[in-house]
């Protein structure tokens, strides 16, 4: 699954150290999230999403193979 | 907050976190103790001769001194880090963040499939050898299988 977390984290300026204090993770967390290493549980993708005053959907994006 | 020491900790706030790893910390108190009572078994043994072979008594106080050791460790590093709110804050994280935990979970899966092959081969080199040695893995094997059954149920029925 890929996900804009970089971008989004980019654009507002933030560091991966910021942004995993304010979402209350590890920075080695963001880091494998940010690679696509590892994905969110449905709590931190809503965390995440909440952060950045998005959707899920908007951060999250789901290929065909995720959804099959 | 789930307080039994393989639940995962979900404390939300650094205060949160402290009272549940003191809480944690009181229950861990047993393992101290009976590394206490097996060190002095073990002493005892080399003095009265109660087991009849002698290296068992090297064994149950070396087991003791280590249990002893790690609970001085553990209690040493927990004043150290009680005093600073960044560490407090730290270790907190490494407890509550959901990637740690899902390594950890990962990792204890992983070890469970090796243990049953280790006993597996261990059993069979064994059977050469020992009878009991090959009971003693023969039993291992087996109680890990029937202990994951019995996990399976008690979380299908959680979930």
């Amino acid at each position: 699954m890929k996900n804009r977390i970089q971008e989004l984290r980019k654009q507002q300026g933030l560091s991966q150290s910021e942004l995993a204090d304010a979402l209350d993770v590890t920075r080695q967390t963001i880091i494998s999230l940010e690679g696509g290493r590892y994905n969110a549980s449905l709590k931190l993708a809503g965390k995440i999403a909440r952060y950045f005053g998005l959707s899920i959907e908007d951060i999250f994006i789901f290929e065909q193979e995720d959804l099959a | 907050m789930k307080m039994a020491a393989w639940e995962r900790c979900n404390a939300k706030t650094d205060e949160e976190f402290v009272t549940w790893y003191e809480n944690r910390n009181r229950k861990m108190i047993v393992f101290p103790l009976l590394g206490l009572l097996a060190f002095a078994f073990g002493i005892l043994n080399e003095i009265f001769g109660w087991l009849p072979n002698d290296h068992m008594s090297s064994v149950i106080s070396g087991v003791g001194g280590g249990l002893i050791g790690c609970g001085a460790a553990f209690s040493l590093r927990w004043r150290r880090v009680k005093r600073n709110a960044r560490l407090i804050h730290k270790m907190r994280l490494s407890y509550t963040d959901e990637r740690n935990q899902d390594l950890g979970r990962r990792a204890l899966a992983a070890s469970a499939y090796l243990t049953i092959f280790a006993c597996f081969a261990a059993m069979m080199v064994a059977g050469w050898f020992s009878d009991v040695a090959f009971w003693c893995f023969y039993g291992m094997m087996f109680f890990v299988v029937i202990a994951y059954v019995g996990c399976y149920f008690y979380y299908s029925k959680k979930m």
